[in-house]
């Protein structure tokens, strides 16, 4: 197979007026001319404290509005430099962990769409249930987990070499759509994959996006919560923008008020899953605290989470707080007089 | 009715006595791999006395005794090889004492680990005891007497260590008691009398019928928490266990390796377990253990795992039920150990050894190292034949 390459565009990022990917950075305290200056050495090959300081929240993929992709460039440096930001037996027990499964799943074949992929994430299958799935069918396992949890342990090439075989696996089913649960996997599939030249002979359609349709088909039966809620964006959610209206649209849909706070939005703090892997403790520690500080300063009484993954990194600091965690897609069955089975 | 049924049944009265072909079947076998064999009789004595009247008879009629708790051991020291009686101890299951000032708890010989558990969770929530993973129908006395380990043996030693007293009846049927209680209706310690506890304690049973046991019971703390440093290099889990050690800030310390799920394989996790009465005394614990990793952490030889909630609840499961569900025992699956008691240091041979062991005898293997010893657990598919001469061999 071709080594698949970034499309970093070095001209364009010399040219940058705001060098926003840095300086707008939450970790690392940058100012516009050492931001430009990293940045250049960096273009150079060279070493650069960012290489080693970056907590790989992807950020700057969104901050940088010239869609020159800072991230996936830092992170590819930072593979080529042998820079691990994680020790070496965390990347083993994670590379390891989602080694593609080859197989034909048989209970898969004559899944009919609706489909929704669940990643890697069995424990939701439970979840899955009620009005807003009837009829769906769910794929889920190694055979079709989207792998780009790579870029937080410096080695993003896992990825390319392991996504064009997830979405050959997808794609034998001949899905015309798939609705994927994972926002990492709707990221890797609509952004990481095209970025790198990879084709996608599907249509990736976000969770929420889904959740909202299935709303509106059920409006008449929607009790509004009344409750306020703070939400928390998921790291990948920077590389899909566009798609962050369906947070608000679905909480207007569910009579949910999304409480105003310094860390929401392009704002976000990143869960710190991550960070903590990355064995920064203290900043760990200090992340998660400002960031369920800022919620229960604004008034929420939930948190909403997009990502399973944030949901196991920030659930139990939330909860803590006094704050119910809580996933999307079961806050929208509480709107339409449901709950998971399990609940109370 | 034979003459021995008979006067069995005079001690503990009909219902407790059996010589039922189905019944002795059950009592033939243990969970491990020894062949089986079938007792004469069993016997469930209520009580000291009958324990004693038993123990004589068989005496006088050189009768071979097997005494029995929850019979879950893996070694066949169950197995009546020699037939006779299997003395299950199992009616003799009270609490006799919880001293909650000095921390000691009286129980029968057939208390098991589960019931002293609850037992204690519901009427002494401060105190524990040092719970094993073996199956909560094991018993506390058949652990000590295996010189077995639990979740605080990191701190306070082998269970057995944990001792405060015994009654136990000899083979003569005399009834011989051992620490303070030999001398005042106190249990609360082996000293300061000479230590014969040693005539009982790792014999399993084979110098004496231990009736009554006096333990040491610890402070629970109202949370517990987990950690898992994983590791690639075998060669530093001494020092790391050492470095762990050191802070006395652990609840107990398991190091573990197993090929699947994917996740553990090629890496050794380090489970750390905290506890305490706050987050605030969680968290300052928590801190001083990652600092005192801080070495291996920079030179990114190992790194604290990111454990999703479900998987620390697993890690916080007492007993751990992790080797049932990997020997698949809901399928009729069950496991085999070797646990060569070892000294810390001899970890990475022993480790490196255990690999070789497996791979020679494709094994799929499972292991973890507690303080003071190594256990190879092994899964047995009960559906394959010859898996039992294999399992073996490979742990001979």
């Amino acid at each position: 197979m071709p080594e698949l390459k970034l499309k970093f565009n070095e001209k364009l990022c010399a040219t940058c007026p705001t060098y926003d990917c840095l300086v707008r950075c939450q970790y690392m305290d940058i100012d516009k001319d050492t931001a430009k200056a990293e940045m250049q050495k960096m273009i150079k090959g060279e070493d650069s404290f960012v290489l080693h300081e970056c907590v790989t929240c992807y950020a700057c993929e969104e901050y940088c509005k010239r869609g020159n992709h800072p991230f996936f460039f830092i992170t590819d440096l930072q593979e080529k430099r042998s820079i691990f930001p994680i020790p070496k037996p965390l990347v083993i027990q994670w590379v390891n962990a989602f080694i593609p499964g080859r197989r034909d799943i048989q209970q898969f074949w004559g899944a009919e769409e609706p489909v929704i992929s669940l990643c890697v994430f069995p424990e939701y299958v439970n979840s899955i249930q009620g009005k807003l799935f009837e009829n769906v069918s769910i794929i889920m396992g190694r055979y079709v987990c989207c792998q780009p949890g790579y870029v937080h342990f410096g080695n993003p090439s896992v990825i390319r070499e392991r996504l064009p075989g997830m979405i050959e696996n997808i794609a034998r089913h001949n899905f015309k759509e798939v609705v994927f649960f994972h926002d990492e996997c709707y990221s890797a599939f609509t952004s990481y994959a095209p970025t790198y030249g990879i084709k996608v002979p599907f249509k990736p359609i976000h969770f929420f996006d889904y959740l909202y349709n299935k709303l509106k088909e059920h409006e008449n039966e929607i009790k509004p919560l009344n409750i306020k809620v703070a939400y928390q964006r998921p790291c990948t959610s920077r590389l899909t923008p566009k798609k962050e209206h369906f947070v608000d649209d679905i909480f207007s849909l569910i009579g949910v008020e999304r409480v105003e706070r310094r860390y929401d939005r392009e704002n976000c703090l990143c869960c710190a899953g991550t960070i903590r892997g990355q064995q920064r403790y203290d900043l760990f520690v200090d992340v998660q605290r400002r960031n369920v500080e800022d919620m229960v300063k604004a008034g929420a009484k939930y948190c909403v989470f997009n990502c399973p993954a944030c949901f196991s990194s920030l659930s139990e600091a939330v909860a803590k707080k006094g704050l119910k965690p809580i996933m999307m897609h079961d806050l929208c069955k509480l709107a339409l007089g449901e709950k998971s089975a399990g609940w109370e | 009715m034979d003459s021995i049924y008979k006067f069995l049944a005079e001690i503990v009265g009909e219902d407790y006595v059996s010589n039922k072909k189905e019944e002795l079947y059950i009592y033939s076998q243990d969970p491990g791999m020894m062949e089986p064999h079938e007792p004469d009789y069993v016997v469930m004595p209520k009580t000291m006395e009958e324990v004693q009247k038993i123990v004589k008879l068989a005496n006088n009629e050189k009768i071979p005794i097997v005494p029995v708790g929850g019979s879950m051991s893996l070694s066949g020291l169950v197995i009546p090889h020699r037939g006779g009686i299997v003395l299950d101890l199992k009616r003799m299951d009270k609490v006799l004492e919880v001293n909650e000032k000095s921390r000691h708890v009286v129980v029968e010989a057939g208390m098991t680990q589960g019931k002293l558990k609850a037992y204690l969770e519901r009427r002494h929530p401060d105190l524990r005891h040092s719970m094993p993973d073996s199956p909560p129908s094991s018993t506390v006395v058949g652990n000590i007497v295996i010189h077995g380990q639990g979740r605080l043996s990191q701190q306070y030693g082998f269970n057995s260590d944990m001792v405060t007293g015994l009654e136990v009846v000899l083979p003569t049927g005399e009834v011989c008691k051992i620490g303070t209680c030999s001398v005042s209706p106190f249990w609360f310690a082996l000293a300061p009398l000479p230590d014969l506890a040693g005539l009982f304690l790792g014999w399993f049973g084979t110098t004496g019928v231990i009736t009554k046991l006096g333990l040491q019971l610890y402070p629970k703390k109202k949370i517990r928490d987990a950690e898992v440093f994983v590791v690639e290099d075998p060669n530093l889990v001494p020092d790391i266990i050492y470095r762990l050690t050191h802070t006395e800030m652990t609840e107990d310390i398991v190091v573990g390796a197993q090929p699947y799920p994917l996740i553990f394989k090629d890496i050794l996790s380090i489970i750390i377990l905290i506890t305490g009465d706050s987050d605030e005394e969680v968290e300052f614990k928590r801190r001083i253990i990652w600092d005192a990793l801080r070495t291996y952490i920079d030179s990114k030889e190992g790194g604290f795992s990111m454990m999703t909630p479900d998987m620390k609840q697993l890690l916080l499961k007492m007993p751990s039920d992790d080797t049932t569900r990997f020997a698949d025992v809901m399928k009729g699956g069950g496991f085999e150990y070797c646990g060569p008691i070892i000294p810390v240091e001899k970890f990475p041979e022993a480790y490196k050894k255990l690999l070789e062991l497996s791979s020679k005898y494709g094994i799929t293997s499972y292991w973890k190292k507690p303080l003071h010893d190594v256990f190879l657990w092994i899964p047995i598919q009960s559906c394959r034949p010859g898996q039992y001469r294999e399992d073996e061999e490979s742990t001979a």
